[in-house]
């Protein structure tokens, strides 16, 4: 009997392999497919993404956008144990991976990777869906897929009417860290954040001074990636300025 | 077809190209003054006008973006953005949205050609013989809505690719301005406080985002909680910060547009789930506003009745509503939009030999009784009688009564716990079996494979 207790959480305890769950890329976000989303903040089951805590509505505080197979996520949550982190991936497959994989991880360690969760979901259409106002302290776009066609520019995660959202989102003084490897999309997005009335860049010395930005460099699949092949990443980072210090 | 009045003196009923509107002295009750009919029609305007429009550098070409309407493949004039699809089509005018400033005086039109015009019934408060033409121009993209900012210096246009765009009443500059702020989705109404401090914009995602004005990239707050596309919205008082929206799930919310909570909610189906299954096309569609009675008048696409909602709104110490039972007045055919001149509700009902009807005072109505009508809104009702048999007989719009929410129902069903193969639009091999499937027969490919190796028949010699 023991022996079959140990094989079986041993099994559903082994980390799942990327290989079985790969998927294609691109996707239009602006297409309104089946895709299930909570009514409000309120409606969200936060207990079963993070049962551990005594999870509220406005309890999440960093958001990964596009997080993909997770690996920021997994590499923040020890850094940060108590503060609770939600990513957000649209592809079924991907998503999937990153569930298997915290379960996985939660067996293993006991009593870590508990702050971390995420939720299948358009974070184009449905991100106000999930996050109250002022909710957020850290939001993070890693290696955002460039959309180069003309017609599909408005499928970029960064565009000034999200960054509105994400404003809206975003508690007074927190941070956007945002890289890529596409030089033309690091200029896109940081025009575009530099433009925003309520967001200002921060500075060579402030990025240096932040424990979180070594980590945009190669925690993720896509990081990792760039990397081997020899390529450049860009980095940038912006902080939300409190509306009322503006005329 | 949409009707638009400002509460108290000036109505407009647009259909096809051609604006109807009804000018009433406010002064006096609308139980004794007659209501002056004025016909234009913008067909006529090619030819009075002749400089053209000023076309502004970013009407750059449509998307494209190909939807099949539930009227079918004959898309007269359709909104959805297929400009190449029929060559005798293209020309066509059809108006896609109304405004009324508050007093009355500012009339704009914007159609699917994207002309905005902007007409005037009033000079210097003195009434004009005839509504008079101040500015025309061409806007970017095809819109949804409009509105006017309670200060009437400018209009706030919602477009389909969710975008708001703020112009002022006469074209003083050439080029389009920037959206002053965005949605993902179609927007599908727009309005702004009485204060002017807020801008409220609904879209076909189910909410109804609130963002401060003029500089609305600062969002104040979102109104969440219609399941299915919003449809319209409106501020019943200045005093009390308080939304009403409708929605294609078939009920009328009343939200605090400062916090974003929703105080209360009423469904208009009698039995049922709040979600219809989508495809039925029923959803709440007009919203009106009688401050001096205190009552909400809607109306359910598709259906035969006006709803009226009695509001209760308390301040202290929490801001609360309530929607007393509502009241329900059957009319002979569906009701496509409703609107108030003072005491008397007007009705436009999807009949072409009798498309508008009106209700005399509102606070009297009765459900089983018989309800008066207007006497004094005959010659509107005539005028409006010969518009329609005109377009009817002259056959340049095949659907007058289209219907411009059809699909924006978002045909998802909550509650449901399995992932239905389909939902994964990533795979390939998914994605082309749905479009092999949405074409017709005629176009598939011959998919049968003959056998010709073995033989049909074995014949044993």
């Amino acid at each position: 009997m023991d022996d079959v207790m140990d094989e079986s959480t041993a099994e559903s305890a082994a980390l799942p392999q990327k290989r079985y769950f790969r998927q294609r890329a691109h996707c239009n976000p602006w297409a309104t497919n089946e895709l299930e989303h909570p009514i409000s903040p309120k409606h969200v089951d936060w207990k079963s993404l993070y049962p551990a805590f005594p999870a509220t509505p406005g309890q999440v505080e960093f958001a990964d956008v596009g997080c993909g197979y997770g690996g920021l996520l997994m590499n923040l949550s020890t850094m940060f144990p108590d503060k609770l982190m939600l990513g957000m991936e649209i592809r079924l497959k991907v998503s999937d991976y990153v569930k298997q994989k915290t379960e996985a991880l939660r067996v293993q360690h006991p009593g870590q990777y508990q702050n971390i969760a995420i939720v299948r979901t358009n974070a184009m259409k449905y991100f106000v869906n999930y996050f109250q106002k002022a909710q957020l302290s850290k939001m993070f776009f890693l290696f955002p897929d460039p959309h180069f066609k003309r017609a599909k520019l408005k499928w970029r995660i960064v565009s000034p009417t999200l960054i509105s959202e994400y404003a809206f989102a975003l508690r007074e003084g927190g941070i956007v860290y945002t890289i890529s490897d596409v030089e033309e999309v690091h200029l896109w997005m940081a025009k575009h954040f530099e433009e925003h009335r309520l967001f200002r860049g921060l500075s060579a010395e402030e990025m240096e001074k932040d424990p979180v930005v070594p980590k945009l460099w190669d925690s993720t699949e896509e990081g990792k990636k760039v990397t081997r092949n020899g390529g450049q990443k860009f980095c940038a980072c912006f902080e939300r300025i409190p509306s009322g210090a503006l005329s | 077809m949409i009707l638009v009045t400002n509460g108290s003196s000036v109505m407009v009923t647009a259909l096809a190209d051609k604006l109807l509107i009804g000018t009433v002295d406010s002064s006096r009750p609308s139980t004794q003054t007659d209501c002056r009919p004025h016909l234009i029609d913008h067909r006529k305007l090619e030819e009075a006008y002749s400089a053209p429009p000023e076309k502004t550098e970013a009407s750059l070409q449509e998307n494209g973006q190909a939807t099949v309407s539930t009227t079918g493949k004959k898309l007269v004039a359709h909104n959805s953005g297929i400009k190449s699809y029929k060559p005798d089509v293209e020309n066509t005018r059809w108006i896609s949205a109304v405004a009324i400033s508050l007093s009355g005086t500012f009339i704009a039109v914007v159609d699917n050609l994207k002309d905005l015009f902007v007409y005037t019934v009033r000079n210097n408060s003195e009434s004009l013989d005839r509504p008079k033409l101040i500015s025309r121009r061409n806007i970017p993209k095809r819109c949804m809505a409009i509105t006017f900012t309670s200060d009437e210096a400018s209009i706030i246009v919602a477009d389909k690719l969710g975008d708001a765009y703020i112009f002022s009443i006469s074209a003083d500059t050439a080029q389009a301005p920037a959206p002053i702020l965005g949605h993902i989705s179609v927007l599908t109404d727009v309005v702004v406080s009485p204060d002017d401090r807020y801008i409220l914009t609904s879209d076909r995602d189910e909410k109804i985002r609130v963002s401060h004005f003029p500089l609305a990239d600062d969002i104040q707050t979102f109104c969440l909680g219609h399941t299915e596309f919003v449809c319209r919205i409106l501020i019943p008082s200045p005093d009390h910060p308080v939304v009403l929206s409708t929605s294609g799930d078939c009920t009328v919310k009343a939200f605090n547009y400062l916090s974003g909570s929703e105080l209360t909610s009423v469904s208009l189906l009698e039995e049922g789930p709040p979600n219809p299954s989508p495809g039925t096309g029923v959803y709440v569609n007009s919203l009106s506003y009688s401050p001096a009675i205190r009552t909400v008048f809607t109306s359910l696409r598709s259906k035969n009745f006006v709803y009226g909602l009695q509001l209760h709104v308390e301040a202290d110490p929490d801001l609360k509503v309530a929607f007393l039972p509502l009241q329900k007045i059957a009319m002979t055919a569906p009701v496509v939009s409703i609107g108030l001149l003072g005491m008397t509700l007007l009705i436009l009902l999807e009949d072409p030999k009798n498309p508008f009807t009106t209700l005399m005072h509102i606070d009297q109505l009765s459900e089983t009784g018989s309800n008066l009508q207007n006497p004094h809104f005959s010659g509107y009702e005539e005028a409006l009688r010969t518009v329609v048999q005109d377009i009817e007989q002259s056959g340049q719009f095949t659907n007058l009564f289209r219907d411009p929410f059809a699909d924006m129902f978002n045909m998802f069903s909550r509650g449901s716990e399995v992932e239905s193969e389909h939902a994964d639009t990533d795979s390939k091999k998914g994605f082309r079996k749905e479009i092999a499937r949405q074409v017709s027969p005629a176009y598939r490919p011959n998919t049968k494979r003959v056998k010709t190796d073995v033989p049909e028949t074995m014949e044993y010699v």
